[in-house]
């Protein structure tokens, strides 16, 4: 008996559909921000070894290359921000009786919380 | 020799009556081996696109006297009475059935059933899942099917041939649609659940799948078709498409208008309309929620007086649900909305639907009792494809989701007993018939050059001479003409010529076979109603407008014969409802 | 179909067609269509079907987006093709493929029997466990529980979500978008009791954990199902359960 054509599979599927890109976008942002915790460290290393050292950090990160990771940096951030939030009514769905509580009022909240603990981190930083 | 594949009883269609009968027949005896042989998968069947609901009595205030009182009625009394009491009887264990295997009924904040209001129905009864009960059923029971390891599917197998052996059914010839091969399929009894044959007419709400099958198996093993003559046009149909409407959105309050903005069913002794914000509105069996014959029948006059609209599919009138608003549409009835948006073109919640009458479901089939047995012994029917009857001259909405739980549950049963009682046929008489079964497939299709007819063409030509000639209005010219006209098809049918003469999932194959099937029962359906010289229910004999008890008061039987088909008679089951004249918009 | 507004317009389609043991690839052919702007692309391929080449073979029935027979990648896109307008793909042409993802029987016909057997295996069904049905009544449901697994109980089984899940593409042991969002829905089912019994399988690494919420599945269902939210919920209860099990000494709750 003849035999079906077998299912396909492609190497380059990631690169096929837009939506395969923004998710594999997505995966790298957790990557790019792991790395960011390794400068952080590298920061941190630099304010405990005390004086010369952390003016050699600051002049490295005011060198345009570190400029431009950073730039990267806080646009993966921001993504990987975006990305999350956008995840929460997926995981977590709530509902208010048969209503299901709106995902855009979740994710809104969660901006709200954000802001919040931004502005009494800053607030702490500052004071 | 074909492959034989031995079961103890050999089901013909997956959908729910199908499914239902497997169930039951496993329930009834665990050591039994049960086959489903369907051309599509379980979840294809055209169960899944029956909306509005399925009638069970269930609630205070409610009765099963109420119930057999409105279907009679509804059935212009030609409902079997004793059938139609067992049935009101059953339909709530059954619907009850369906809740305890998961069906997600729509339900009241208490946490009981919900029910609507339904056309003819004197009360509130129709339990319903939003717009999609017949989707909700058939994933549920095909769902709850799958536990039972002793039900064995036969998926995308297309049954062409009852097996007979010494008088009795014991099982079908069928192509395994994957390899193109003629297989034995083959029980101690033998269960046909293949829906109606909507098709044969241009315009239906049914499915491509719905072409009869199984009234065709049964008809040519000797077994009289029903009351063929009652064709059900629902009065909601979108025009081009034919898709339903459903009935719920008359149920929730939805009205119709003509093209002059008139609720013109008022004029056709349908009772009175109430203000749409009354809050009695919309009033059970008066103007909307009338029976379905009279609605279309309704909508026939007034394109006589013009005034209809008229746009590039054909006439049509408004269904009007915007009153109901947007929050109850998208709770109760989102389908409607969804189909409306999509196929129409329009947003229900902001502009009338354009409707009209459009065939929607076969009262006849397949001659059965109350046990759903045929004349055939072994063999049983239930579901669309089977005449048992409750539905008499005309259907009440939802009555036939009940129905084909009910008698597809004792089809299941019957079947299992049946079973128990009767040794395998003996092998070599299976395999010759399925052996001279391949062999006509593949000498009259598959390997066929010389034919000269396209399979389009005469599908087309039947389904337009089936509309002018047996339509809502019919007349013995119209139906001599259909006669003539479908004889002539059967004969050209002889000559089709495939372009495909491959054997792997050759659909076209399959299409030539359906064909030959709608055909004969076209000229069933033309027939009797040729011989029924009056009118009743869906059946209007423009000749012959009157009700006639003293001769009609009777079942058609419709049998094979070489030439059209012989019709002829058996009397009503009457019990203790004597007939009347149906009154609807009036206390009765 | 009525007759509509005619036009000598036509639109050009290039259809997947492979006949097994004759061809050995699929190969796209090329089709003129009349262009009916109130037309379907399956009410085109019937069109060819009918009057040009009937050798055709495509699965259809209910053209009203409820059997789920009609899936097919239209422009690389799953779609239904009951639900996919020309005139939404003017001006053409318009490619159409079998579904993604799955062995092709022929033409636009793929092969289902992954699919089938998966979905019997997480137990699509009421298990009543420990609270039988009551008799003759049914088991209160308030509307809030309905709401609870209703959306996950409107899959038409039409595939067109494994046919966008790229991890279905590679690892074919993946129970998938459709089968998972059934066993949500019986497990948030007030009346099923049977959640312990499919976990075993649905919550593994052939189950949701698998998943890599790419979305798409949700992206391309035609009833709103959100098969990726579903896995999602699974992935947080299936990981609350772990802390119960871990923190909690003496048995879960």
């Amino acid at each position: 008996m003849a035999s079906p054509y077998p299912r396909r599979r492609s190497r380059r599927w990631f690169i096929e559909r837009w939506a395969y890109q923004r998710f594999v976008l997505r995966e790298l942002s957790g990557v790019v921000l792991a790395a960011y915790m390794v400068l952080l460290l590298l920061l941190v290393s630099s304010v405990h070894a005390g004086g010369q050292a952390f003016a050699d950090h600051v002049t490295t990160l005011r060198s345009p290359l570190m400029i431009a990771v950073h730039v990267i940096l806080v646009l993966f951030a921001l993504l990987h921000t975006v990305t999350w939030f956008q995840a929460v009514p997926k995981g977590l769905p709530l509902r208010r009786g048969e209503e299901k509580v709106p995902p855009a009022l979740m994710i809104g909240a969660n901006y709200v919380a954000m802001a919040g603990a931004t502005v009494i981190i800053v607030a702490a930083l500052v004071a | 020799m074909p492959d034989v594949l031995q079961h103890d009883v050999v089901i013909v269609g997956g959908g729910g009556a199908g499914l239902r009968a497997a169930i039951a027949a496993v329930e009834a005896d665990p050591t039994l081996d049960v086959a489903i042989v369907s051309k599509v998968y379980p979840m294809r069947s055209h169960t899944v696109s029956a909306e509005g609901g399925a009638a069970g009595v269930i609630k205070a205030g409610d009765s099963l006297e109420e119930h057999i009182r409105d279907t009679i009625s509804g059935s212009d009394w030609l409902a079997d009475q004793d059938a139609v009491e067992l049935f009101v009887r059953e339909a709530p264990q059954e619907l009850l059935r369906l809740e305890h295997w998961g069906c997600p009924w729509s339900r009241e904040p208490d946490g009981t059933v919900a029910v609507r209001p339904f056309g003819g129905m004197g009360i509130e009864r129709t339990w319903f899942a939003a717009d999609k009960t017949g989707f909700h059923m058939l994933h549920t029971l095909f769902q709850t099917s799958l536990q039972h390891e002793r039900v064995r599917r036969y998926d995308e197998w297309f049954a062409t041939r009852l097996l007979l052996d010494d008088g009795r059914a014991v099982g079908v010839s069928a192509i395994e649609l994957r390899s193109g091969q003629v297989r034995a399929v083959v029980g101690k009894a033998v269960i046909l659940a293949t829906g109606g044959f909507g098709r044969i007419f241009p315009f239906t709400t049914n499915a491509a799948i719905k072409t009869g099958d199984g009234l065709g198996l049964a008809f040519r093993a000797g077994v009289p078709l029903k009351d063929m003559e009652f064709v059900q046009y629902h009065p909601t149909g979108l025009p081009g498409t034919g898709i339903l409407i459903t009935e719920a959105a008359r149920g929730e309050g939805g009205i119709l208008v003509n093209r002059h903005g008139d609720r013109y069913l008022r004029h056709y002794n349908l009772g009175e309309p109430l203000d749409i914000r009354d809050p009695v509105h919309p009033r059970l069996r008066t103007m909307e929620l009338g029976p379905r014959d009279r609605l279309s029948q309704a909508f026939m006059k007034e394109q006589d007086q013009g005034n209809v609209f008229d746009g590039p599919y054909g006439t049509y009138v408004h269904l009007d649900i915007r009153h109901l608003g947007e929050r109850r549409v998208d709770q109760k009835i989102p389908f409607v909305r969804e189909l409306a948006t999509n196929y129409a073109g329009i947003d229900p919640v902001r502009e009338p639907i354009p409707v009209r009458p459009v065939v929607h479901y076969m009262m006849g089939g397949i001659d059965t009792n109350l046990e759903a047995e045929t004349a055939l012994p072994g063999l049983y029917a239930a579901g669309e494809c089977a005449c048992v009857s409750i539905n008499g001259a005309n259907r009440l909405g939802s009555n036939s989701l009940p129905e084909l739980l009910v008698f597809g549950a004792r089809a299941g049963t019957g079947a299992a007993r049946w079973a128990r009682e009767h040794a395998p046929a003996p092998r070599a008489a299976v395999e010759t018939q399925a052996a001279d079964e391949q062999a006509r497939i593949a000498r009259d299709l598959i390997n066929r050059r010389d034919g000269d007819e396209r399979i389009a063409t005469l599908r087309t030509e039947m389904q337009h001479a089936m509309e002018a000639g047996c339509g809502i209005y019919r007349t013995e010219a119209t139906l001599q003409a259909a006669a003539a006209k479908v004889a002539e098809l059967r004969e050209r049918a002889r000559r089709v010529q495939l372009d495909d003469h491959s054997l792997s999932f050759n659909t076209e194959l399959t299409a030539a076979l359906e064909l030959d099937i709608m055909i004969e029962i076209a000229e069933s359906v033309v027939h009797s109603a040729l011989h029924r010289t009056e009118s009743r229910g869906s059946h209007q004999r423009v000749d012959f407008p009157q009700r006639d008890d003293g001769r009609f008061l009777k079942h058609s039987l419709a049998y094979r014969t070489e030439g059209a088909p012989r019709v002829e008679y058996r009397d009503v089951a009457i019990t203790r409802w004597p007939p009347a004249e149906r009154v609807y918009g009036r206390a009765h | 179909m009525t007759s509509g507004a005619t036009t000598t317009q036509t639109i050009g389609f290039e259809i997947a067609r492979y006949l097994p043991g004759e061809d050995r690839a699929p190969t796209l052919r090329h089709y003129d269509v009349p262009y009916r702007p109130e037309w379907v692309v399956l009410d085109a391929l019937n069109y060819l079907k009918d009057e040009v080449d009937g050798t055709l073979s495509f699965r259809w029935s209910c053209r009203m987006g409820v059997c789920g027979s009609c899936g097919a990648m239209v422009n690389g896109v799953p779609r239904l093709m009951c639900a996919a307008f020309l005139r939404d793909y003017l001006p053409g042409p318009i490619r159409v493929e079998p579904l993604a993802n799955f062995p092709i029987e022929r033409d636009l016909v793929i092969v289902l029997d992954d699919f089938m057997q998966k979905l019997r295996a997480v137990k699509p069904w009421i298990i009543p466990g420990d609270r039988p049905p009551p008799a003759d009544a049914e088991y209160r449901q308030t509307p809030a529980q309905l709401a609870d697994f209703k959306q996950y109980s409107m899959c038409i089984n039409c595939l067109l979500c494994y046919s966008a899940c790229p991890v279905y593409q590679h690892e074919e042991e993946f129970l998938g978008p459709a089968v998972l969002a059934l066993a949500q829905r019986y497990d948030h089912d007030s009346r099923d009791r049977g959640n312990s019994q499919r976990h075993e399988l649905t919550w593994s690494d052939e189950g949701i954990w698998d998943c890599t919420f790419v979305g798409e599945c949700s992206a391309v269902c035609p009833k709103h199902v959100d098969p990726a939210g579903a896995i999602q919920q699974a992935k947080v209860e299936s990981t609350m359960d772990w802390y119960r099990s871990v923190l909690w000494p003496f048995g879960r709750r």
